[in-house]
């Protein structure tokens, strides 16, 4: 059984602001959380109801609500090299979800007896909302603005962060994620995150230029494909890889190792991982151990297959 | 097979406009291994993020106007490029791209088409206007429908040693309060007026709107525009016998980017002639077009359209596209292209107005109404109504993209129209269709041709210049 793709990723933490105090949002294991709000889902339904909805809350919430959408991977970043210089002070001011009426808060609610009124609800169940309302009877363009805006605001967590959603997004569309069966009327979408992020590790693996990348998805059983096509300057990169590629392969910055073009992620246990490789296209790949060590995964040495 | 009927047909157009904004990223971003591509010379101080919005829109551009891509996604792949470019410092304010693609509250419902029968009419009346009486009001057609009723005028200043403004001249500011207008029908009833008028000193193009509606029983309406005059009288009844006949034929094209071609190479023609440029605007993104067709199955094998598009930048001096010049033979210019190169430089055109009137069956799910046209010696210009057009800030696509105006006089000259002016409100449009070169001084009447994606309409108005008041 594969690892999840989430398992070559070490959990990371940073604070933001929220009313007046700097809260954490903690990552680990594919999700992200408000550590500061032991009662999340409390703090949801209460805001529902018209109270207080705190910052880091909004935050999470709106980092569930994005993890399969594929605009993530078209504002995302396409290599370890593209930085996006997104920052809380340069984002315009945001409405708080779920919809009108709430207001951020800052105080971190604790488990106790639901509001007055919820308990009356029989069949109210406290559970973490998947797809909260979206601003009921807005139009879809207004929809698609806000939601631009707010996953603006889940990028201005940092690029690790933003690593991690990319991957979430990219895990989603895979053949096992929830979103599979959805995939066909996504294909150009994935075919772009996948050839924007290929061709930058690409060109550099091998030399060419990245225009010259060719991806495809691959929808059969097996790593993929991958040929050089042409010679000299006008040389390119014919490539087919599964979209889970994205979320194990580049996500968690394995792409290019060395000079290996890394294909596959047989098994992780961050910070040590058996990758498949090619030391160049259409070669046999190999078996490679790599470490993350200060930041970065280095292959320790390639096996013999 | 049918273009539309290719299943593909979307997901090869969006995919092809996606891997050109990932692309364009890398080229704004300056990536490693990024290729840099010739810069049109029209573009040469333009930012690279710039620069690459305005390719990637052209190509959307061409793949929603050709039915290959919807709105949305369209719009969904733009704004995401903007805003990645943004993120990445690359693009400031990044709301002011966004309204540009999204209009504040959504895109409106598509206008309604009328309900009922339109009516056009002719009135074909001149007041003299003017303290010297140098300048006149010409009352030229009363378009009727159940949502509105117009009467289109022209106003002409006669006065020796006037010249043309770039800018916009209001009437008031020639003639004073011009309309004192009073407006009785049939059954006595009273309407209100409501007018509206641009115009560059010399010639003015005007509306006058009546409410509320009139009734469909309407018989005539006894309009007085200016106090002294004699009510002018218009008579409404069914369907005038001389109304004229309307040809409607199927564009028998079965790749829809050559007739967008065909449109392109009709703004270049009407440029050429209007403002002596020699199209670069149009070349500058001719290439990511050509390839945004190409790859959504648009264009027929060989091209005739980009083959004679070629042939017409070639003839105008425009600089091509590298990335079109080899493998391109450029075709022999079409007769009335030729016509209009010909007749390029003529101002003999009549100075005058006529009260045409046409009301047009639908096409691509507008209707038009011609109503009224002026001469002035070197352009001819149109008024037309129209339902079912979004306003160009509400609808991605721009809604004149989808047609293309020409049209041939009695005397065998060709003219090329485009839009010039238009308004919108509460689903209703007006616009100028402003055609050069000239109308033929011998000429007694005009065939135009309105063509969209799938369907042109003929119609022959004679051309009736109308007597000075």
């Amino acid at each position: 059984m594969s690892p999840p793709w989430w398992a070559a990723f070490p959990p990371v933490e940073t604070r933001v602001g929220c009313g007046a105090g700097r809260h954490r949002m903690r990552w680990a294991d594919g999700r992200l959380i408000a550590a500061d709000h032991p009662d999340a889902e409390g703090e949801l339904i209460f805001a529902a109801l018209g109270g207080d909805q705190a910052e880091c809350v909004t935050i999470a919430e709106a980092w569930a609500a994005h993890s399969d959408d594929l605009d993530v991977l078209a504002l995302g970043p396409r290599s370890a090299a593209d930085e996006l210089t997104i920052t809380w002070e340069s984002l315009p001011e945001l409405p708080p979800r779920p919809g009108p009426g709430t207001r951020p808060g800052s105080a971190p609610l604790s488990r106790g007896p639901l509001p007055h009124g919820v308990a009356s609800h029989g069949h109210f169940r406290v559970a973490a909302p998947q797809r909260l309302p979206r601003h009921p009877g807005d139009a879809p363009t207004d929809r698609a603005w806000v939601s631009q805006r707010e996953l603006l605001t889940v990028f201005a967590l940092g690029a690790v962060f933003q690593q991690r959603l990319s991957g979430a997004v990219a895990a989603a569309w895979s053949p096992d994620g929830p979103r599979a069966r959805d995939r066909a009327r996504a294909r150009p979408a994935l075919v772009a995150a996948l050839t924007g992020r290929l061709a930058p590790a690409a060109s550099a693996w091998l030399g060419i230029d990245a225009d010259q990348v060719t991806a495809s998805l691959h929808e059969e059983t097996g790593w993929g494909s991958m040929q050089l096509t042409g010679t000299g300057p006008g040389s390119g990169l014919t490539a087919s890889l599964p979209p889970g590629w994205l979320a194990r392969v580049w996500a968690p910055g394995l792409a290019l190792l060395g000079d290996h073009l890394v294909v596959d992620v047989l098994d992780v246990t961050w910070p040590d991982a058996r990758l498949l490789g090619l030391r160049r296209p259409a070669a046999e790949p190999v078996v490679l151990s790599a470490r993350h060590y200060r930041g970065d995964w280095s292959v320790r040495r390639e096996e013999q297959t | 097979m049918e273009y539309r009927e290719h299943s593909d047909t979307a997901e090869r157009a969006e995919t092809f406009l996606r891997l050109m904004a990932e692309a364009g990223l890398r080229r704004a971003l300056g990536y490693p291994g990024a290729a840099r591509p010739a810069v049109p010379a029209a573009w040469a101080s333009r930012p690279p993020a710039d620069q690459v919005l305005d390719r990637v829109r052209a190509a959307a551009d061409a793949l929603a106007v050709t039915g290959a891509l919807d709105d949305a996604t369209a719009v969904s792949v733009l704004s995401g490029l903007h805003t990645a470019l943004a993120a990445r410092s690359e693009i400031q304010n990044i709301g002011r791209y966004w309204a540009s693609l999204r209009p504040p509250g959504g895109r409106p419902p598509e206008p309604p088409l009328p309900v009922g029968p339109v009516r056009a009419v002719p009135v074909a009346r001149s007041l003299p206007l003017g303290a010297d009486g140098k300048a006149e009001l010409c009352l030229l057609t009363l378009v009727v429908a159940a949502d509105r009723a117009i009467l289109t005028s022209a106003i002409r200043d006669h006065a020796p040693g006037n010249r043309r403004s770039r800018d916009h001249v209001h009437p008031s500011e020639r003639f004073g309060s011009l309309w004192q207008v009073r407006v009785i029908d049939d059954r006595g009833a009273a309407y209100q007026a409501q007018h509206d008028a641009e115009g560059d000193g010399m010639w003015w193009s005007g509306r006058l709107s009546l409410f509320p509606v009139p009734p469909a029983s309407l018989r005539w309406l006894d309009i007085t525009v200016l106090p002294g005059n004699d009510p002018c009288r218009v008579e409404i009844g069914a369907e005038p016998e001389s109304a004229p006949a309307c040809r409607v034929s199927p564009v028998r094209r079965s790749r829809p980017g050559e007739q967008l071609l065909d449109r392109m190479a009709g703004l270049m023609l009407w440029r050429w002639l209007v403002t002596n440029t020699t199209g670069d605007h149009v070349l500058a993104t001719l290439a990511d077009v050509v390839a945004a067709l190409d790859a959504a199955g648009g264009l027929m094998p060989g091209s005739p359209a980009l083959a004679r598009l070629v042939a017409l930048a070639a003839r105008l001096g425009g600089a091509l596209p590298a990335a079109l010049r080899p493998g391109i033979r450029p075709a022999v210019l079409p007769e009335a292209w030729l016509s209009v190169l010909a007749d390029e430089n003529r101002t003999d055109g009549p100075r005058g107005v006529a009260a045409v009137a046409a009301v047009l069956p639908e096409i691509d799910g507008t209707r038009f109404a011609l109503a009224g046209l002026y001469s002035t010696g070197d352009t001819l210009t149109l008024h037309v109504l129209a339902w079912g057009q979004q306003p160009p800030w509400a609808a991605f696509r721009r809604g004149d993209d989808r047609f293309s105006w020409w049209a041939c006089d009695s005397a065998g000259r060709w003219h090329v129209g485009r839009r010039t002016r238009s308004g919108f409100r509460h689903g209703e449009a007006d616009m100028d269709i402003t055609f050069v070169p000239p109308l033929h001084p011998a000429a007694t009447s005009l065939e135009i041709m309105l063509t969209s994606q799938s369907t042109q309409v003929t119609v022959t108005v004679p051309v009736d210049w109308q007597a000075a008041g």
